[in-house]
């Protein structure tokens, strides 16, 4: 005992002793650093679990000019760093290749400016999603971009994202809502970017957003605010089957309604959230449930609703509600924004994916889902934003078994490349962190791929910004861009 | 290498592009009035017909170093660069036509030399519209204003060019064909490079083809012309109210006393009040306006096709050659177009302006052709703007003007990152050389 006790301060005593730690410590102070062994632990990985590294320290700048004097310690050294929210991401873009410093912008997290007049909100990164439309929503006004983990994930994670949510259908996702971004370059320089609409200059601001880290460390954020629609109403159907809730959702559409919010679950979806923390009661014999939410005017609503309850009707829907109160209509809400967390209840593990579809594919692809369901033998609940196409087949495995994470993997990218060849997208929201590295060559070939890498080098030229990740494994790219320089 | 006479480069071109071009299809830029003015012509003016053949003349191009610029409808000549002529003028006008519809997604497929008059004409045909209003949709192709990032007053509430193109193809300077986006409406794969080519003026790359958001059409538009006897500040009062109610205003564009007489006969500041959406909610809105209306008198109510007209004549009047743009914050919008209608005063300019109080983008048209005033003029809206939030551009001059002056403004302290995106895309900079931000 006493042995181990003197070995663990000695080390204790090595660590402190790290030139870099001594170095980055001298900028944050002594209580907004982890390096010790255990406390890195928790920095392993994001919201997706399947890969794992250890990071070499975690750094908890306060202000912009803290995470610069960090940046430009760490690239002058030539260590690698990734920025970090609050790790709620699904592709890994926040989780260490391994011996990287993470600088997690958690303690940045201000309310810095509201101007209502102008409708915008000035927040520093770590500041969470949820708490800037509960700051405002006195004064009738809200932040759109709504992921479902709003209670957690910060802004500066959702620009790093371009993050959606089930009401961006009609508004828009994160990327429609950033004004202007205060970024520290993997350089150190802090620059300002945006503020005004059509800034003279290539979109640096649509660049950035969604670059997952890869391009700059976000410190500051001008976002839109848009003041509350005057009246919601909120239609939930029930169906037999998944068919007739899919040909419900395009044929909403094509009826020229955009609803603020089209969002459907499935059959092992339902189970899981009637099993979760927000239970509403739906028959378990369900195949599909949609929720549809249309905002606007309130002289406008009620024939939109009329129209949608009867295209529900002609779709044989089994029962179509419209919600009878604010607390019926957040009780549907809760219990659909849950549902990720939910899988937990009727599966050890599950593994979220995030393709894109044109809507009006929906049946066929799910059709085709299930097939690769079957041949994994994995069951695989389906939760999405239908009106945007975005899929999250949730793949329910147990990575107790042998063989199994490996499997639910595979089924994920087989589904991805489902979505790619109907002319989708790998993901709609998520990222491609680690996870989608390989999945990029199913929509772009190797020549987009490089081009892609020669931006990120304009900014992150030693790649050491959240370095390997959004890219597939370099080589073969690398040769194409050699040879087409040479011969260019 | 580069071949000296023009006769060369014509016979490189036909060469390259062999018996799929027909003698006809390059033209001897003779030059007319309008481009001697506007300068950003072409030596030679080439009209492929694909992307194949645009990806053949842009190697050329690259291989000799040739100047090569990219042209729609030819309605931002006077926007940016200081080249009277390139060695080519590559016009889209050839490459044009909806690819796809596909209703049921609202997306569309279409080629760039299209005019948003023939893409508006399609989409009727099943009931839905590109929602975008960018001047002279008659001539301006789909390519041409996503390059540029023309807007217009809808924007308020449809967006602008980033909002709607979802995915691309490109030739770039190389004659590589890549992809960016796809046919879908939310995407997050890699860069979203589409972005990278909005408003890049045709500096990174020729748009070939564009997949766009569509929107239902509106059964019901209406538009409600607002004057205000008193002064400007009740239309900031009115726009501030509106903006802070549950109204949902298709745009609220603020004219000077010059244009309001040119649009709706009053010679006063105007609010130009639009609707679009199912009948009952435009009538509801309409009451609110007529609520709230405070000082200001009613002096127009136009509906469906008559507001659409009067939008089209709006979009039609920007025809000066000298024109500016201001981007400032919603609060300054006003502010602006006064500093600008007391410069002109001064300078004895006649101005025609507008602002959007919702969006913070301003426009000014100087109907006088002097030179030397219209560089005063320049000058004093960036004093102006020097002590706020904002920035002003020359959206519109004649190119010996376009020589003397920074028309994009003070350059952006990250210059170097606009310049490596652009030495990645074109290092040798063939496309619209020194046309953009910084001498791109
Ligand atoms: C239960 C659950 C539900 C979810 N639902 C949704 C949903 O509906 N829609 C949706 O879009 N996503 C959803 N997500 C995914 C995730 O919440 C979002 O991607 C979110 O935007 C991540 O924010 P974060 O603060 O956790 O960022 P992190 O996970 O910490 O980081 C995300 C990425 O952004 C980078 N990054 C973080 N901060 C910065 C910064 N300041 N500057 C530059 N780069 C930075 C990181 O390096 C990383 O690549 C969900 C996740 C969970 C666990």
């Amino acid at each position: 005992m006493f042995g181990k006790r003197l070995k663990m301060a000695a080390k204790k005593a090595k660590r402190k002793k790290d030139k870099l730690i001594e170095s980055l410590i001298a900028v944050v102070g002594e209580d907004a650093i982890y390096y010790e062994h255990e406390d890195l632990l928790a920095y392993e990985c994001d919201g997706y679990v399947i890969h794992k590294g250890l990071p070499r320290a975690v750094v908890f700048p306060s202000t912009t000019e803290e995470v610069s004097q960090i940046v430009k310690i760490l690239h002058a050294q030539k260590i690698p760093f990734i920025p970090r929210g609050a790790g709620t991401g699904l592709s890994g873009g926040a989780t260490p290749m391994g011996g990287e410093v993470i600088i997690s912008l958690v303690r940045m997290k201000q309310l810095l400016e509201v101007d209502f007049e102008n409708r915008r909100a000035v927040v520093q990164p770590g500041f969470v999603n949820l708490k800037l439309t509960n700051a405002i929503a006195e004064k009738g006004y809200y932040y759109v971009p709504d992921p479902s983990s709003q209670r957690t994930c910060t802004i500066g994670g959702n620009v790093g994202e371009n993050a959606g949510g089930a009401h961006c259908l009609k508004y828009g996702v994160t990327t429609n809502h950033v004004l202007g971004l205060e970024v520290v370059l993997p350089d150190g320089e802090i620059v300002n970017i945006g503020g005004i609409p059509d800034m003279p200059g290539y979109d640096l601001l649509g660049l950035l957003t969604g670059s997952e880290g890869t391009l700059g460390i976000v410190t500051k954020i001008t976002v839109k605010i848009l003041k509350q629609p005057e009246a919601q109403e909120t239609v939930c159907a029930l169906f037999d089957r998944v068919e007739d809730a899919s040909h419900t959702v395009s044929d909403i559409i094509s009826a020229g309604i955009i609803p603020a919010a089209l969002e459907m679950m499935d059959k092992i979806a339902i189970e899981g959230v009637e099993k979760g923390n927000y239970p509403v009661g739906y028959p378990k014999d369900l195949a599909a449930v949609l929720l549809i939410e249309v905002d606007g005017i309130k002289e406008g609503i009620p024939e939109q609703i009329e129209k949608i309850i009867q295209i529900c009707q002609n779709r044989n829907v089994r029962e179509v509600r419209v919600a009878s109160s604010e607390a019926e209509r957040q009780a549907w809400w809760n219990n659909r924004k849950q549902a990720f967390g939910a899988m937990g209840t009727i599966s050890p593990d599950y593994l979220v994916q995030d393709g894109v579809i044109p809507r009006s594919k929906l049946p066929e692809v799910l059709e085709k889902v299930a097939q690769i369901s079957s041949k994994y033998g994995l069951r695989i609940a389906n939760v999405f934003h239908a009106g945007d196409g975005n899929l999250h087949p949730l793949i329910l495995f147990d990575s107790r078994v042998p063989g199994d994470t490996e499997k639910a993997v595979a089924a994920g990218s087989e589904i991805l490349k489902v979505c790619a060849d109907v002319g989708g997208s790998i993901t709609g929201e998520h990222g491609v962190g680690i996870e989608k590295k390989e999945e990029m060559r199913f929509i772009f070939n190797d020549e987009e791929i490089a081009l892609q890498v020669s931006i990120r080098d304009v900014f992150n030229p030693e790649n050491l910004c959240n370095p390997d990740k959004l890219f597939p494994t370099a080589s073969r790219c690398a040769e194409v861009k050699a040879v087409k320089r040479a011969s260019g | 290498m580069k071949p000296t006479s023009m006769e060369q480069i014509k016979q490189g071109i036909l060469q390259i592009l062999g018996s799929r071009l027909p003698e006809g299809e390059v033209i001897h830029c003779a030059g007319n009035h309008d481009e001697n003015l506007l300068g950003n012509s072409g030596r030679l003016v080439v009209y492929p017909r694909d992307e194949n053949q645009i990806g053949a003349i842009l190697r050329f191009a690259n291989e000799h170093s040739l100047t090569v610029i990219p042209e729609g409808g030819g309605t931002k000549r006077g926007l940016g660069g200081t080249l009277e002529q390139a060695d080519i003028l590559l016009s889209m006008q050839k490459i044009k036509g909806v690819v796809e519809h596909s209703v049921g997604d609202l997306i569309m497929t279409v080629k760039a030399g299209t005019t948003l008059q023939e893409i508006q004409s399609v989409l009727a045909k099943n009931g839905q519209f590109l929602p975008l209003d960018p001047p002279f949709p008659e001539r301006s192709t789909i390519g041409g204003i996503v390059a540029s990032n023309a807007s217009g007053p809808k924007r308020l509430r449809y967006g602008s060019c980033r909002d709607l193109v979802v995915g691309l193809r490109v030739v770039t300077a190389d004659g590589t064909i890549i992809r960016t986006g796809a046919k879908v409406v939310k995407n997050v794969a890699g860069y979203d490079m589409t972005k990278l080519f909005v408003g890049s003026m045709g500096t990174l790359g020729i748009i070939t083809e564009l997949h766009l958001k569509l929107k239902p059409l509106p059964p019901r538009r209406s538009l409600m012309l607002l004057t205000s006897p008193g002064g400007t500040e009740e239309i900031w009062d009115f726009s501030r109210r509106i903006m802070d109610s549950g109204m949902e205003p298709l745009a609220l564009e603020v004219l000077n006393p010059g244009m309001a007489e040119r649009l709706a006969g009053v010679s006063r500041y105007l609010l130009a009040v639009g609707f679009e959406d199912v009948p009952k909610a435009v009538d509801a809105q309409e009451e609110w306006v007529r609520q709230n209306l405070g000082q200001l008198r009613k002096t127009d109510m136009l509906h469906d096709e008559e507001a659409e007209a009067w939008w089209n004549r709006f979009a039609a009047v920007g025809t000066a050659p000298f024109a500016l743009k201001v981007g400032s914050l919603a609060t300054d919008v006003i502010p602006v177009m006064e500093a600008a209608e007391q410069a002109a005063n001064n300078l004895g300019l006649s101005i025609i302006c507008h602002g959007g109080t919702g969006l913070g983008i301003s426009r000014i048209y100087v109907e006088d052709h002097d030179m030397r005033k219209f560089q005063s003029f320049y000058q004093t809206m960036q004093t102006f703007m020097a002590e706020r939030e904002g920035y002003v551009i020359i959206e519109s001059a004649p190119y010996t003007v376009r020589r003397g002056v920074s028309v994009w403004g003070d350059k952006p302290s990250y210059l170097r990152l606009l310049e490596g995106i652009k030495q990645k895309f074109d290092p040798r900079r063939v496309l619209n050389p020194g046309r953009f931000v910084g001498g791109i």
